[in-house]
């Protein structure tokens, strides 16, 4: 039906089935993987129990995990899981989206199996460049993708990385090693699959700015200052409501990305990411900024997301690549 | 979810293209640099009539289910609207603001009015023959965004009621039929002292004071009204006193504002629209060459508009989808407008940007569309006014009412924002909004 943003029935129940995953897999358990740096076995299990790991193999065009569910849909799931933890929905769901692009580039199996993280990188050399806290998800192949088509997949021998955040996801850094599998694509076929990691990625920004706005409008109707609550300071209630219409837009772009996607208009993916990157780094900066003293400390939830969303940020060829992306089709100057 | 144009629309949609190019946009520019309206009695009135086109709600709503289609559809009425609306204010937003019909003052009386009333005041945009408009007149000078400000008296004397008050930028108010006009019985009730009232233009003692000079909207005529002992009979009251129990009045405003923002939403993104591509054309005579560090600074404006635009739409498609589905919309539509605004103000100022000096001159759209889109970030509650809205339903914010509210009673708010406010320093839409609020799973 035209104009409709409804969910069918067995849409609705997937997502149910996020969050009570969420609820119960990964809620309360964030500064454990935080600590550890890595998802717990426990949660991994569950998460494959709940039939979830099969939404992130699925590319557009294909019905590998047999549901018949759209990508606004798939992508929504995503994003509810990231609301709970971003770093560990990375570190679950990516890996299985990996290997699925690296299928499609056609990468001969044995060199997908054990493949965790994907990069956006300016070119696919003869030697892969070095990566450096780089969220591997306890694997230790990365699949590297340029504008041009080329592809590369490495197998490294990464060591433990002091990182800013998203330690759920195991970042590692690895020197420059050799190609496991190298191919190249038409540039057209690459920059689809850009733009669907990227849209990919959209979701754990925007399920951080969603946790940021949900969070924050909570305690500001809570925290009590010059007599009131900080709700009813207008200075403060405007940023909130701005959270809010920045965070819900963002949402509904991704809902676009995902349906134009099935429409095969891959764009709005990278569209998405750049309104998500945006996003993402000023609301998790407000949360922050609204909860004071309290929001710098680990003893609520919102430093860690602002740091999530500022790492996460940088992946993928970051903010810079993806705006090159975009601008492809605008048909400027000689060289775009 | 399916995001694709309904395709029902496609039709019209094509005729207020082919609308927009060979008339909107020229006439536009024509009422732009002649610094007012097009008269009434101009032909495009007649001739864009016959063609079926009316500006402002001329439907029907029944009961208070949610309208349906033959085929058992939600009835697309805002979705439609919202889909017209971008494509008329993306050839010209004052021309589509002038086009005949009930106008603003639509949507109250569909919402509001008597099957009487309906029939009267919207069944007379049924004559494809003669050019009509209808008028909202609801802002005063001392009540623009702070509607419960509002001071016209409506005095009840027998039969009738007398009206006596100032309006003031009232849209296509002096060529009106007639104009929705809000008033008070009594400034000492607040908001349930207000009543709308149907007023005919000719009424003794209903005069038009001016027509004002703009920064922008040549093309859209708006008016000051003078109601000077205006008598109206009873029957003018709109919907009747049962209409009003409690703060019926204004909550019928902000309903009414519920169905029209989105629209204001979705003509800043048709605005922004005409901008962008506007910006596109220009860009792409100007940067032909190997690429400057000029052009990657454009290229990157180019397409932050761009995916913005796409945003505003679905912004302002969600608050429609919902209005359609009888679900409150409230924070949606306040989103919408509030976003969508200065969304188009900030392609247009992307547009003088990439002209560059030359961007000040008249000669070019982005100029006009510059003075233009303003309008929007101001008219049917400012951006200001919207994130009142949204905080109070989000959070249960309200205006500041002493010092000693405590937490205690913002917490029994439940993030409703259902605090009743009678000083009346905003507006604060209230109705039967469902909005769940929002709640921290981390704690």
């Amino acid at each position: 039906m035209p104009m409709d943003f409804s969910l069918t029935d067995e849409e609705q129940m997937v997502l149910d089935a996020a969050a009570e995953f969420a609820r119960r897999g990964l809620l309360g358990k964030e500064r454990d993987h935080e600590r550890e740096g890595c998802v717990s076995d426990a949660s991994r299990k569950s998460f494959a129990e709940s039939g979830l790991d099969l939404l992130s193999t699925t590319l557009p065009g294909t019905n590998s995990d047999g549901m018949d569910l759209s990508w606004p849909a798939r992508i929504q799931a995503l994003t509810i899981l990231a609301r709970t933890d971003a770093a560990a929905a990375m570190a679950l769901w990516l890996p299985g989206t990996t290997a699925a692009l690296a299928k499609s580039l056609g990468a001969p199996a044995d060199a997908v199996a054990g493949l965790g993280q994907s990069r956006l990188v300016d070119a696919v050399g003869e030697t892969s460049a070095p990566c450096s806290a780089l969220p591997m998800a306890g694997a230790s192949r990365i699949l590297d993708l340029d504008r041009e088509g080329r592809w590369g997949i490495a197998e490294v021998t990464p060591s433990p990385s002091e990182a800013m955040a998203l330690h759920a996801a195991g970042p590692r850094s690895a020197d420059s090693v050799a190609w496991l599998a190298q191919g190249q694509v038409e540039a057209e076929a690459a920059h689809e699959l850009r733009h669907l990691l990227r849209l990919v990625g959209s979701a754990l920004l925007v399920g951080l700015a969603r946790a940021s706005t949900d969070y924050t409008a909570a305690y500001v109707q809570e925290r009590v200052a010059f007599s009131k609550p900080l709700s009813h300071h207008q200075g403060v209630a405007f940023i909130v409501a701005e959270m809010a219409i920045r965070t819900t837009g963002c949402e509904l772009l991704l809902d676009r990305a995902g349906w134009d996607l099935e429409q095969g208009q891959s764009r709005t993916g990278t569209d998405a990411w750049l309104e998500a990157c945006e996003t993402a780094l000023w609301v998790t900066d407000q949360a922050v900024q609204l909860l004071g003293g309290h929001g710098y400390m680990k003893d609520h939830p919102v430093e860690k997301w602002m740091r999530e969303a500022r790492t996460i940020t940088l992946l993928w060829g970051g903010v810079d690549a993806a705006r090159a992306d975009a601008a492809r089709d605008l048909d400027l100057g000689a060289e775009s | 979810m399916d995001f694709q144009i309904d395709p029902s629309f496609e039709p019209i949609r094509q005729m207020l293209g082919w609308l927009g190019k060979s008339k909107l946009r020229p006439l536009g520019i024509e009422a732009d640099r002649q610094g007012g309206p097009l008269p009434p009695d101009h032909p495009f009135f007649k001739e864009v009539l016959s063609m079926g086109m009316t500006g402002g709600f001329v439907g029907k709503l029944k009961d208070n289910k949610v309208p349906r289609d033959d085929d058992g559809r939600p009835r697309r009425t805002s979705r439609r609207a919202v889909v017209l609306a971008e494509e008329a204010a993306y050839w010209d937003r004052g021309m589509a603001t002038s086009l005949p019909g009930p106008s603003l003052g639509g949507a109250p009386v569909m919402l509001t009015g008597t099957d009487a009333q309906k029939e009267h005041y919207l069944g007379m945009f049924k004559d494809k023959t003669t050019p009509r408009w209808g008028a909202f007149a609801m802002s005063e000078p001392g009540a623009g965004s702070d509607v419960a400000r509002i001071r016209t008296r409506a005095k009840r004397d027998g039969d009738s009621y007398v009206l006596s008050g100032e309006k003031c930028f009232i849209s296509n108010g002096a060529r009106a039929s007639w104009a929705v006009v809000w008033a008070t019985i009594d400034p000492a009730l607040g908001r349930s002292g207000h009543r709308a009232f149907l007023v005919d233009q000719g009424t003794p003692g209903f005069t038009v004071a001016c027509i004002e000079k703009k920064m922008g909207l040549a093309a859209s005529e708006t008016a000051s009204l003078v109601f000077d002992g205006c008598r109206v009979p009873e029957s003018a009251l709109l919907g009747g006193e049962e209409a009003y129990a409690g703060k019926g009045g204004f909550k019928s405003a902000m309903k009414a504002f519920d169905m029209t923002r989105p629209l204001v939403a979705a003509m800043g993104v048709g605005m922004g629209r005409a901008a962008y591509d506007e910006t596109l054309r220009v860009a792409r005579e100007r940067f032909t060459g190997p690429s400057s560090w000029r052009l990657s600074r454009v290229q990157d404006r180019l397409v932050r508009v761009r995916r913005k635009l796409e945003m505003g739409r679905m912004l302002a498609w969600k608050a429609a989808w919902l209005a359609d589905h009888k679900r409150p919309n409230a924070v949606e539509a306040g989103m919408a407008k509030a976003y969508c605004a200065q969304l188009g103000l900030e392609a247009a100022s992307l547009g003088l940007e990439v002209l560059g000096e030359s961007g000040g001159a008249s000669d070019y759209l982005v100029e006009k569309i510059f003075r233009d889109v303003k309008a929007l970030d101001i008219v049917e509650g400012t951006q200001q006014i919207q994130r009142v809205v949204i905080a109070r339903r989000l959070i249960g914010y309200t205006e500041d009412r002493g010092r000693s509210t405590g937490a205690s009673e913002a917490s029994t708010s439940n993030g409703s924002g259902a605090k009743d406010s009678s000083n009346g320093s905003a507006d604060t839409a209230e109705d039967s909004s469902t909005h769940t609020p929002a709640g921290a799973t981390h704690v």
